[in-house]
């Protein structure tokens, strides 16, 4: 038991939390920006799995690593944009385009795998290329610091960007306070002369945007190459922190962080002489505890108020 | 005011229409894949169309693969109807199928018993099963799709570890169960296919379900439910019981579906993931409009295109999967409201001018 | 709107519209000169063909209040949404400072210098005072971020400049009715609105907070802010206004100058003809009056605020006992407490001497009582569902319905047919969508299923509301049927015409409580019920007693 937390108190683990919470956090903060302004996105996962593998032919096609990420970006958006014409222009349920998204990725993946590679399971015939590892001067020298913050994959310093802009946009300027207005009252928002299918059409681009570098994440360092169904299910426990945090981004993102500590300590566990398929669960178990407990709090609170 | 009417006809009409101009899209987007990917678009697209019809074992394929997507539509289709989006029959379809091959491992009874055991347990546990995010979201209003997503992963953990751990065969290679015992498999109905009395019960089940929905009281509650939950509540209808007895009957049909699947089509439990049954029977269900004869019909035509680009894989290098634009198409136009709307207002409009 | 209207009537809007006309030349030349906003012969028909607004000609003054009253659903509201591009007129033309002008949306609107303040207020909860104020035309720090110190400064200024007395950095859910409304009235002026629509301003304000209110209105005045006020409270249209628009049906019955109409006459315009029809010579008498529903002290408090309080009354066996009062009033609240629907804080409500208040929606049907509820596309019926499976839901499980195991299709459908063609109902089959009826018919379907429940006492909440005059006349005469085989009917309007031809006794409501009782309607004017319905008298305790007593 002392050597489990001495894991747990060492470096290494606090690196392997950093690299599980990026995927979990492009995830939730994808289904919060959609879900802010009125548009719940469920086909975070969806979007992720394209992303992941466009990312992989993205730079098998052009040879680099960077236009991959490009081309990665540019398939999730066209998600969004699916998403979007059928919500916003045809009126579709977007709960049913989610789960549509989501079928319809899981095996138009495998279908554009096979297309290129003639494999069905994995793209490890195909030359692509990951982003580099970066490591930043000074900072890799500071102890416990360096674990977090130096000698982490390219689109994790991506994510550390993504998140500020994203916190900036929500709580700094004009266009995050239509957001929450079109998410928490349509009618509120459209009298005070606000576009309101404009703006959560921003919303879910950048919604589509996070997912697609979620995505991306997974097959431009995480790993090296796209398995089929690889997201196994990051997207939805995205979704789940989302439920959880409502409108608060802080909320959403320290949930998020609580999730990826169960993924991180499975990883622990996995080094023992344990039953590997149990241990899996751990992190899902995890998640629909923390949702039913939030769901009967809320209930609580509710019903004394 | 005057007094005015819409035809009933307009409506069925708009429906049709509707259909068969996303079907004629979904298709068209097919080929037009085809004829990026392959060398011989045209010869391709009328083998996936013909395929199935051209041999008995093709169209007995068809048989075969349409009957689990029958009951994860039907399953999918009660809870759909309810207003929930509940997509937990997929793990049922995997616990399901762990139970039913451990019993289907054992022997046991005759041909007649053991079978009827080895779906009738799963049924009912998976039934039982699926009461947890029918009550959590019943009760306490907790999300039921990230609820029973999550399930789904513990069942696939769950399931996977007993398989290995009390159910593995020592003879095979890969993680899978023994061979399932001879008295527990359904025996072949059409000589030279794999078609079972899976397919009958399928069938069964879907017109049972349709008789549930519009020949019983429960089924009556059902409908008003889930079309108007407030005129329901104002008619005296209690919401919450509906809503459990609708959750089991769903969760049972998903524990039938995945044991007839087994015993029909497996000689062992080899599932290492999530079989996707479930996730299609969303899909079924979406573009059968909730109705169960639709979902036969639908689970017929997808299992039908299935085969047919299973059938032109061989010949190209387009592989099945192909089939997904056309699901994924037809999904999304059949459920999208504005679809042709602004076609059916102006045709409404018109015809309300000449009663003003 | 539709052709069978009386010759009485006709003559009557006739002689309106000579009225229209002496009212426009009195004000003649000098309107046009200073006028703001001009409406001419608007015209709206929904795509539903409700026609809601019919040829309406204003012309607002720059710099008065100008308040439009009328009863509900006289088509006011979708005169103001019009006037802020919520929805487009179908014919007629809107002049803004002498210029043609046609709004596609609200921001259009706002940009021409248009505000509202809508009945219900447009506030998101959990934002302060200052963003909700900015939201939209929020002031900015270099291009992209926005300027929080500026929208507190900028909001505190303008509420300091007309003299408003709020915080702008409290939550909008820390904040009274009162301040709620100062937020929106602030909402306008921050987005420098020349005109203000104020929609049923006053409905939800205590009396003080309505004085509060009026002398602000008086200061945007004497700013030379435009101020359409609508209401149909009369003391306080009275109290306020420059001038007066009346409307009536959808239509525009004059408009006067404040000083030159009385009271009386006002009263008796909003309400239009007094009664012609009555049902007197229908009615038979029930031999045994006893009391079959009893409200007594009825109470419910919600989030704080009162909306029912110390309702007592009995309803008895062969007679309709009206509650008549404006929407809003707590009639809803009443109805919805005595079905089940929703709760009650205190008080007894007893069907025919059991006490029914604890039991479920089913079983206070079991036990007799039916309900017509006043909105029959929410609760009444499941649009998208057959007419078959609409006109039994109250009593699905019944016996002859149904065979041991399955529904008996047939009977059923033949239950259907038997309604349809007792309640002249206009449908091709059973099996017809109910949404695909008119208004009317799907009103007989709702009344044709609670009538077949053969209840002890039914609750009839605006029964012919928006429907057809033949409909509703139809479905008048099968509520006096019930009433003459011996049910205690408890009549919800807010149509006056109704209430008082069906009524046997009746109750005014007016904020909750009782504000008149009347043990029958000879004698009784509309113009009388008109003072209790909008506030202006109120009888003692003991008068309203009798409700219980007699």
């Amino acid at each position: 038991m002392s050597e489990f937390w001495s894991v747990i108190f060492s470096e290494e683990f606090l690196s392997t939390v950093v690299r599980v919470l990026v995927p979990l956090l492009f995830a939730s903060m994808s289904a919060y920006i959609a879900a802010l302004a009125g548009i719940p996105n469920i086909a975070v996962e969806g979007i992720m799995l394209m992303s992941a593998l466009f990312a992989v032919l993205g730079s098998y096609w052009t040879q680099s690593s960077w236009l991959g990420l490009l081309i990665s970006i540019g398939a999730g958006l066209v998600m969004a944009l699916i998403l979007i014409l059928c919500t916003i222009n045809m009126g579709t349920n977007p709960i049913l385009v989610g789960i549509a998204l989501n079928t319809f990725a899981a095996s138009f993946t495998v279908f554009l795998l096979y297309m290129f590679t003639q494999n069905k399971g994995t793209s490890a015939s195909l030359a692509s290329i990951v982003l580099p590892i970066v490591n930043i001067p000074i900072i890799d020298r500071i102890p416990v610091l360096r674990a977090v913050l130096s000698g982490q994959y390219t689109v994790t310093y991506l994510c550390i960007v993504c998140m500020i802009l994203l916190a900036l946009l929500v709580y700094r300027t004009p266009l995050g306070m239509r957001m929450k207005a079109a998410g928490l009252d349509e009618r509120a928002a459209k009298t005070a002369g606000i576009d309101v299918n404009h703006v959560r059409i921003i919303a879910v681009l950048i919604s589509g945007l996070l997912a697609a570098l979620g995505g991306a994440y997974m097959t431009t360092g995480y790993l090296s190459i796209f398995t089929k169904n690889m997201i196994a299910g990051r997207g939805w426990i995205g979704i789940a922190a989302q439920a959880m945090g409502g409108t608060n981004m802080l909320g959403v993102a320290v949930t998020t962080f609580v999730f990826s500590l169960f993924q991180a300590i499975t990883n622990v566990f996995s080094l023992y002489d344990l039953p590997s398929e149990l241990i899996n669960i751990i992190p899902y178990v995890g998640v629909l505890l923390g949702i039913i407990l939030f769901s009967v709090s809320t209930y609580r609170s509710g019903k004394k108020g | 005011m005057t007094k005015r009417k819409f035809t009933l006809a307009g409506d069925t009409a708009f429906e049709t229409v509707k259909t068969i101009l996303a079907i004629f899209i979904a298709l068209a987007i097919t080929f037009c894949v085809l004829a990026l990917t392959c060398e011989n678009p045209v010869a391709s697209f009328v083998t996936m169309l013909t395929g199935p019809l051209t041999k008995l074992r093709y169209f007995g394929n068809v048989l075969e693969s349409m009957v689990p997507l029958v009951f994860s539509g039907l399953a999918c289709s009660l809870l759909f109807r309810t207003g929930l989006f509940n997509l937990g029959i997929e793990g049922i379809y995997y616990i399901g199928g762990v139970i039913c091959s451990y019993i289907a491992c054992q022997v046991f009874g005759n041909s007649f018993t053991h079978p009827l055991v080895a779906i009738l347990v799963p049924a009912l546990i998976g039934g039982v099963l699926m009461l947890i995010p029918g009550y959590l979201k019943a009760k306490f209003n907790a999300n039921e799709l990230v609820t029973s997503l999550m399930l789904n992963s513990i069942y696939l953990g769950v399931g996977l570890w007993f398989i290995k751990t009390y159910l593995r065969a020592t003879d095979y290679s890969s993680t899978a169960s023994p061979l399932f015992t001879d008295t527990a498999t359904l025996p072949y109905l059409i000589p030279g296919t794999r078609v079972t009395i899976g397919i009958l019960l399928a069938v069964a089940a879907a017109f049972l379900i349709y008789i549930l929905l519009f020949k019983t009281r429960l089924g009556y509650q059902i409908r008003m439910t889930g079309l108007n939950p407030s005129f329901a509540r104002y008619s005296g209808m209690n919401a919450m019981s509906l809503f459990l007895l609708v959750h089991f009957i769903s969760g049972f049909l998903g524990g039938v579906g995945t044991s007839v699947e087994l015993l029909s089509i497996y000689s062992r439990f080899s599932w290492v993931a999530l079989p996707g049954l479930g996730f299609n029977g969303a899909l079924m269900a979406m573009m059968g409009k909730n109705n169960p004869i639709g979902v036969l019909v639908v689970a017929f035509g997808i299992s039908y295109l299935q085969i047919g680009a299973e059938i032109m894989s061989r010949s190209t290098t387009v592989p099945v999967e192909v089939i997904s634009i056309v699901t994924a198409t037809l999904v999304l136009l059949i459920s999208a409201q504005y679809f042709l709307r602004g076609w059916r207002e102006k045709k409404l409009l018109k015809e309300g001018l000449l009663h003003v | 709107m539709s052709p069978p209207f009386s010759k009485k009537t006709i003559s009557i809007s006739q002689n309106h519209n000579t009225l229209i006309c002496t009212a426009c030349s009195a004000k003649g030349g000098i309107s046009l000169e200073n006028s703001i906003l001009r409406l001419e012969n608007i015209t709206k028909v929904y795509s539903n063909g409700v026609v809601a607004n019919k040829d309406i000609s204003v012309n607002f003054q720059k710099g008065e209040i100008h308040s439009i009253v009328g009863e509900n659903g006289a088509g006011k509201s979708t005169l103001m949404k019009i006037l802020f591009g919520i929805e487009q007129p179908s014919a007629g033309k809107l002049y803004l400072r002498g210029e043609e002008r046609r709004f596609h949306n609200s921001l259009e609107a706002i940009d021409a210098g248009i505000g509202m303040v809508h009945q219900h207020f447009m506030l998101i909860p959990s934002f302060t005072v200052a963003q909700s104020i900015v939201l939209g035309m929020e002031p900015r720090k270099n291009r992209v971020f926005l300027n929080k110190k500026a929208a507190v400064e900028q909001t505190r200024a303008i509420a300091e400049q007309y003299n408003f007395d709020i915080d702008v950095t409290k939550k909008i859910s820390e904040l009274s009715v009162g301040a709620k409304q100062k937020v929106e009235i602030l909402k306008t002026l921050y987005r420098n609105a020349e005109i203000i629509i104020l929609d049923e301003p006053t409905s939800v304000l205590t009396p003080q907070e309505t004085e509060i209110l009026f002398d602000e209105l008086e200061k945007f005045r004497k700013l030379g802010h435009t101020i359409l006020f609508i209401s149909h409270k009369l003391g306080e249209v009275k109290q306020i206004s420059d001038r007066i628009t009346i409307m009536r049906n959808g239509e525009s019955r004059g408009t006067f100058n404040n000083a030159e109409i009385s009271m009386e006459e006002l009263t008796a315009r909003i309400i239009g003809r007094e009664l012609i029809s009555s049902y007197d010579e229908k009615k038979r008498d029930w031999p045994e009056k006893t009391p079959v529903l009893t409200v007594e002290g009825l109470c419910l408090a919600h989030k704080g605020q009162t909306r029912l309080e110390g309702i007592s009354f009995a309803v008895k066996r062969g007679e309709i006992f009206g509650i008549a009062g404006v929407q809003g009033n707590g009639q809803d609240e009443l109805i919805r407490a005595v079905a089940g629907l929703s709760g009650h804080t205190a008080g007894a409500i007893a069907l025919d001497g059991t006490d029914i208040s604890k039991l479920s929606i089913k079983k206070r049907r079991e036990a007799g009582l039916a309900y017509v509820p006043e909105d029959r596309m929410l609760d009444g019926t499941a649009g998208e569902a057959s007419l078959g499976d609409n006109i039994i839901s109250t009593y699905f499980e019944r016996k002859s319905l149904n065979g041991p195991l399955f529904m008996r299709g047939r009977r059923i459908n033949a239950e259907a047919r038997r309604l349809i063609k007792e309640f002249s109902i206009k449908a091709e089959s059973p099996a017809q969508k109910i949404q695909s009826l008119s208004g009317g018919n799907i009103q007989k379907v709702v009344v044709a299923r609670e009538h077949n429940t053969n209840p002890k006492c039914l609750l009839a909440e605006q029964p012919t509301h928006g429907i057809d005059i033949g409909s509703a006349e139809f479905i008048h005469l099968r509520l006096i049927e019930m009433r003459n085989a011996g049910a205690g009917l408890l009549l919800v309007s807010a149509d006056l015409d109704e209430v008082m031809s069906l009524s046997d006794r009746l109750i005014v409501m007016y904020e909750g409580r009782i504000a008149a009782y009347f043990s029958g309607t000879k004698g009784l004017t509309r113009s009388e019920l008109g003072y209790y319905m909008l506030g202006v008298k109120r009888q003692t305790p003991e008068e309203i007693g009798g409700a219980l007593r007699d």
